[in-house]
């Protein structure tokens, strides 16, 4: 009865969180000859029972952004597009392939600042669209680009939807690294995927939209943050293939990924 | 506190008040205390024996009347309703005994190990439990003879005899299995099993949801082919094969998993009867795993496997010249071969075959002696040396002396024993999944993961209670667990040209700690485990400086297995368990990135579900009919899972409700409620 007595006191639920703190998180980019965009927000932690989204946006801080040279403050607006939506933005700083950036974000006791090397654009080859069979209303597509001399060559891919003005979200699965200087590389391009999407995924692109796919050149650690999300956003929460583990992000001070990306874009139409 | 603990509180006092009256009413069964253990399995229809020192023995016939899981007759199922024995979860497939992790119990065939005996779903055991005669599990005291594991054992053992023809069908709602004895001329016989799974046929729909689909389904074999040369020498073949295939659909991403494993066992024995017993055998053991991942133009195959290729004997001498002493020793000569994940992957701009670690092959060679000696009328000692030698084809070698001793001391009052033990293992599995599936792929012991070492101490204490027809083990143990990998990977990194599973591997130390208790009573009309017992599982990593508790961490538990024979057709059965929330990775924080809600974990394991209880009832119903001068045993028997339908808690995730903008964790709870399970098996 002592036995089970105990189990009945240890069985209760024992979260081990407690007294977790809230911490910064910056989701934010600067693409080569792009201006840059920081998105600002506080963690919930496992204490806050039903915090709200708009609770954890912050409004009201400073973001700054240095080259290394000049330190320019950064503006808040709503933005469309976003989620949430409110993003921290300048045309004040455009990005230069070679340059460091540095972002700081400041909100009452949090901080946050994070560094970021920006390498050179690697120049997009095609992006092919193709019919799928027994499918009159979607297209399939496919990035080819010649890998650097410089390799290994980190990759992220992003999708925007031009006509819907979405902010530029990464493709799903769409990380890669160049290991051979001078090989071809071909790559699916699979839609973006995020929470607010009420509709059934479809991985491939609907017939009428506008995209803008860009393919960014990244340091390591950028890269490794966007593959340790698609691995949470894919199989996050499945006891089967999935553990347990946290993004490896670059703010020191919270959560999340600064990135200095050289970009080159395409632009097609989906027909 | 959780609300329901008055249920369950009410649950545990009827069934131990139901215990006590059964013992008030029940014939003495002292003999059974006095018995070997041949005698003691030949018993009647218990299905389970409480050994001395606290080993159980299950007798597979008998087990077709007490509870099932989905109308099979499965003993490893059995044993999860035993104190300190976990699954992670209603899914869980690996059993983990008193703290150690599933890939430290051995599963053998005669002795010829089985290296992934689980299914999915926890609802099976891969072993066709009618195939084989008895099954004997010890969990912390082992002699010399032990294999190179740290766990527990469990030894499933084939008939190695039919004397006329016999069979048994069983028609369950997931599956069906035969088992057939068939006697040839005067001394071949053959012993023939399958079984074969329509899960998806019957369960599909309930597998199917708005966005996801599963599909599962299984078959094995198992033969076993009798020589007897004369009456002291058996040479028998066993030839074992398992199939499973998982598929696993998720319409958010497009995504098809799919996971295809096999084990496949052929040994040869000669079996030797008389002043000098022996067992020798010859034998190939493999099991492989196929992981698929697809998508719209892509698709990565990781395939892994592990063969073991041997030669061992086993060789005791009962008369040495003294009543009192008895010698062991035996040998064991292994090879390995360890093909870890290697990847081919077409599509996401990667297009390549084989990339990957490569295979690890190892030889092992073991040999052992024991004494057993009676030192006194009431002393016994038992002390042994196992001898390992271990070579990996990247050059790291081992040699272990392991020594081993128990002594026990028999008063009028029990038996008492204490066991000190090294133990050492020289395969690893690790892998990403959280259940232990398949995809946890094997290693074989080198400079990057050592071999895992263990210290053993246990004390326990056994004791037949005279005139109730019980037997009582009490038992603490403490291990020290030294060497012990973890895989810190994700399915993603897979897509490295790169990519080499060793780099994702830390190594780690531990403990663990327990006591548990059971009480078995095996005759009469009555028959009932009950067991209760606490432990503990910790955890130390490389670059961690703090203990953490392990993922085996079993925590308390109590269960309650009962059955009752109403009268000569009904038996009734009852399974309750009452355990701790298995431990889990807690979410610290949850933030939004790219439109997606993320989470980070805190300490590895450090949180625990909330408490697990369920209640499982069966009812069979059985009738003998004579018919061409044999009888014929028909029984039916139901089973209803989770019968008052607690939701138990398989998995936490983090949500955003969109609508209202909020942050949440939604609770995952086992599909195993209120579930009935119905089976058919006809004996003859």
């Amino acid at each position: 009865m002592v036995m089970l007595m105990a189990t009945v006191v240890c069985g209760c639920d024992d979260d081990g969180t407690d007294g977790i703190p809230v911490l910064p998180v910056i989701e934010g980019w600067i693409d080569s000859d792009g201006y840059p965009v920081v998105m600002f927000t506080a963690s919930v932690t496992s204490d806050e029972a039903a915090a709200s989204l708009i609770d954890k946006m912050i409004v009201w801080g400073k973001v700054t952004i240095s080259d290394g040279s000049r330190t320019v403050v950064m503006t808040g607006s709503l933005a469309d597009g976003y989620f949430p939506p409110y993003r921290y933005y300048t045309f004040d700083m455009k990005g230069e392939p070679g340059r460091t950036y540095t972002v700081v974000a400041d909100y009452a006791e949090l901080h946050a600042e994070a560094s970021c090397r920006m390498p050179l654009p690697t120049e997009i080859s095609s992006l092919r669209l193709a019919a799928i069979e027994g499918n009159d209303s979607l297209r399939t597509a496919t990035l080819s680009f010649m890998a650097p001399e410089d390799c290994p060559a980190y990759y992220c891919v992003t999708v925007r939807d031009l006509l819907e003005k979405t902010r530029p979200y990464p493709a799903m699965m769409g990380t890669i690294v160049a290991e051979t200087p001078g090989e071809k590389i071909e790559m699916p391009v699979y839609c973006p995927k995020n929470m607010l999407d009420t509709a059934s995924y479809v991985s491939n692109f609907h017939v009428g939209s506008r995209l803008e796919v860009g393919l960014s050149r990244v340091e390591e650690p950028v890269y490794r943050f966007w593959t340790d999300y698609d691995n949470a956003v894919m199989f996050g929460g499945s006891q089967f293939i999935s553990a347990s583990m946290s993004l490896r992000g670059n703010i020191q001070g919270g959560y999340g990924i600064w990135s200095a990306r050289g970009t080159s874009y395409v632009y097609v139409d989906v027909e | 506190m959780p609300p329901s603990i008055g249920l369950y509180f009410l649950c545990i006092c009827a069934l131990l008040l139901a215990g006590i009256d059964g013992v008030a009413a029940e014939p003495a069964d002292s003999a059974a205390y006095h018995l070997n253990e041949v005698s003691v399995t030949a018993s009647g229809q218990s299905s389970v024996k409480l050994l001395d020192g606290g080993d159980m023995r299950f007798n597979t016939s008998a087990l077709a009347f007490g509870s099932r899981s989905m109308g099979e007759i499965d003993v490893v199922n059995s044993v999860k309703h035993i104190a300190g024995v976990n699954t992670v979860g209603d899914y869980g497939a690996g059993l983990m005994v008193d703290g150690a992790e599933s890939s430290q119990t051995v599963y053998r065939i005669d002795r010829v190990p089985v290296f992934f005996p689980y299914r999915f779903g926890g609802i099976f055991s891969t072993f066709n439990t009618p195939h084989f005669r008895a099954v004997h599990f010890s969990r912390n005291i082992h002699d010399a003879s032990f294999p190179a594991r740290l766990g527990a054992r469990f030894d499933f053992e084939a008939h190695n005899h039919a004397s006329g023809f016999e069979g048994l069908v069983n028609v369950g709602l997931l599956s069906s299995s035969a088992t057939l004895k068939l006697p040839f001329f005067k001394r071949f016989s053959a012993i023939v099993s399958g079984r074969i799974s329509y899960v998806d046929q019957i369960y599909g729909p309930w597998l199917r949801k708005k966005e996801t689909d599963l599909f599962y389904d299984f078959n094995d074999f198992n033969v076993t082919l009798n020589y007897e040369v004369d009456e002291d020498n058996v040479i028998y073949l066993n030839w074992f094969r398992s199939n499973d295939h998982l598929r696993y659909d998720d319409s958010n991403y497009v995504l098809g998993t799919s996971l295809r494993w096999k084990n496949d066992l052929l040994s040869v024995h000669w079996r030797h009867v008389g002043p000098v017993t022996s067992h020798h055998r010859l034998y190939v053991s493999r099991f492989s795993n196929k992981l698929n991942l697809s998508m719209p133009q892509f698709y990565m195959d990781v395939p892994s496997s592990i063969g073991m290729y041997g030669l061992a004997g086993d060789i005791n001498v009962a008369d040495v010249g003294s009543e009192r002493v008895s010698l062991s020793s035996g040998y064991e000569v292994n090879g390995y071969d360890a093909a870890l994940q290697s990847v081919d992957i077409s599509g996401l701009g990667r297009e390549y075959a084989g990339a990957g670690h490569g295979n690890d092959r190892a030889l092992e060679i073991r040999t052992y002696a024991g004494l057993d000696c009676e030192l006194s009328s009431l002393l016994n000692l038992k002390a042994g040396l196992s001898c390992s030698g271990f070579l990996n084809s990247d050059g790291y070698k081992v040699f272990s002396i392991d020594p081993r001793l128990t002594l026990s001391w028999r008063p009028s009052f029990g038996l008492l024993s204490l066991h000190l033990g090294k133990y050492r293992q020289f395969l690893h599995q690790v892998g990403f999944s959280e259940t232990g599936m398949s995809s946890d792929f094997w290693l074989t012991a080198n400079y990057k993961a050592p071999a895992q070492t263990s210290y053993s101490a246990v004390v326990n204490y056994s004791r037949s209670l005279a005139g109730t027809g019980m037997a009582l083990s009490v038992e603490a143990y403490w291990r020290r667990v030294l060497g012990q990998p973890e895989y810190n990977g994700q399915i993603l990194d897979l897509l490295d040209v790169n990519y080499d599973a060793y780099k994702y591997l830390i190594e780690g130390d531990g403990h663990n700690l327990g006591l548990f208790l059971i009480l078995r009573k095996d005759a009469g009309l009555l028959n009932f485990t009950l067991s209760g017992g606490f432990g503990v599982a910790r955890r130390r990593y490389a670059g961690l400086d703090r203990w953490i508790r392990g993922r085996t961490d079993p925590g308390f538990s109590f269960n309650a297995d009962v059955g009752v024979r109403l009268d000569s057709h009904w038996d009734l059965g009852a399974v309750f368990a009452l355990a701790s929330g298995r431990p889990y990775t807690p979410a610290r924080a949850m933030y939004v990135i790219a439109g997606n809600l993320i989470t980070e974990y805190g300490d590895l394991n450090s949180a625990r579900f909330p408490t697990y209880h369920r209640l499982d009832l069966s009812a069979t119903w059985h009738v003998d009919q004579k018919a061409a001068g044999r009888i014929i045993r028909h029984l039916v028997n139901f089973t209803l899972i989770n019968a008052y339908g607690h939701r138990n808690v398989e998995l936490r995730k983090q949500v955003v409700d969109i609508a209202s903008g909020t942050f949440g964790v939604k609770e995952v709870a086992s599909l195993y409620r209120f579930l009935p399970s119905l089976g058919y098996t006809i004996q003859f």
